[in-house]
């Protein structure tokens, strides 16, 4: 016999699991559904390495969050003052 | 050919032109005026901060969308698109149900601007719309291909720095765009529950093979938080790079091999 829980949400995704019963004993918990690998556990500590390693590449551009003119002002003041 | 470089201060951020071209200095200069042009033009038009924008009286009932210039209907549409198909996780409406599409306003403006240089002639260039990066065809082979990911602090503080460089050079990605609460604090809402606070990310970069398409998502995917890895997996041509509170690092399936290789 086989039995389907519900599909449980949780912080990091949903999961839901089957439970298998044989003679009156469980044989089985089997994962049906879980995205649980997309939440905090996804942080890949491989990645750190490739990024690491690419850190002292050159590059053309910047990309950050966007920023206001004034933190762009005080950036370029800092580095125009590391240049003297 | 000549280089040139070129900074433009508009809608409180910076804008930046650079590149090679063939044109004559005058004939440059029309080009950019131009392209700028077109950037605060949709200032005018959107901006929030100006009491007298149509986007302002459009927020205070004093005027409709359909009284407006068209561009506002097209970017109504627009932001009205990607609220689907981000399943609801960009949505230019604030939690007060504003119209704030400024977000998307940047990168579309830049998209114009870009394109505007191309018809003028000017092909060998990238576009940084205040953080956002997009890379012409005609771009020159080289370092230009490279694009740099801020660390996850304001540029203006002396730990500021570079996370890490991808390389887009062989490849369809065309845009970096990154969002996060580095600059501008939470300016992002969650819009599927306006109290949280997405606290988990502190940024997300999206790599992608258009600048508006990388910038909705990075949006959507930093409001989402970390589940939005498996959504974006489902997107062609389209990676990201996830930087957590305490600086662990997640990705999309295929964004390895777009790390740049050591020199």
């Amino acid at each position: 016999m086989t039995v389907t829980g519900d599909a449980i949400q949780y912080r990091y995704g949903v999961i839901q699991v089957e439970v298998v019963r044989k003679g009156g004993k469980i044989t089985a918990v089997n994962m049906i559904q879980s995205d649980a690998t997309a939440g905090r556990e996804q942080a890949f500590p491989y990645l750190t390495d490739y990024a690491l390693k690419a850190q002292g590449t050159n590059f053309g551009n910047l990309s950050g969050a966007t920023f206001t003119t004034d933190a762009f002002k005080q950036a370029l003041d800092s580095a125009i003052s590391k240049l003297s | 050919m000549a280089e040139f470089n070129h900074l433009e201060q508009c809608m409180g951020t910076v804008f930046r032109f650079a590149g090679r071209t063939a044109l004559d200095q005058s004939d440059f200069d029309d080009a950019i005026l131009r392209a700028c042009a077109i950037l605060h033009a949709s200032d005018e038009i959107f901006s929030l901060y100006k009491p007298d924008s149509p986007l302002s009286r459009l927020a205070r009932g004093e005027t409709s969308v359909a009284e407006c210039p068209a561009i506002v209907e097209d970017i109504w549409q627009a932001c009205e698109a990607w609220e689907q198909v981000t399943d609801g996780w960009f949505k230019a409406f604030t939690p007060q149900h504003t119209f704030d599409p400024s977000g998307l306003v940047k990168t579309w403006a830049a998209r114009e601007a870009a394109r505007a240089l191309e018809g003028a002639g000017i092909t060998d260039f990238s576009v940084n719309a205040g953080g956002d990066v997009w890379l012409a065809d005609g771009l020159s082979q080289g370092v230009n291909w490279s694009v740099g990911v801020s660390k996850p602090i304001t540029i203006a503080s002396p730990d500021s720095g570079v996370l890490t460089v991808f390389d887009l050079s062989g490849t369809a990605m065309r845009a970096v765009a990154t969002s996060g609460s580095a600059e501008r604090g939470d300016h992002i809402w969650n819009p599927k529950a306006p109290d949280a606070i997405q606290d988990e990310l502190v940024q997300v970069t999206v790599i992608s093979d258009d600048l508006l398409r990388a910038d909705v998502w990075a949006t959507a995917a930093f409001a989402e938080g970390p589940l939005a890895v498996e959504r974006l997996n489902r997107e062609p041509n389209l990676e990201a790079l996830f930087v957590f509170h305490d600086g662990r690092l997640a990705g999309t399936d295929g964004l390895v091999p777009l790390f740049a290789k050591p020199n």
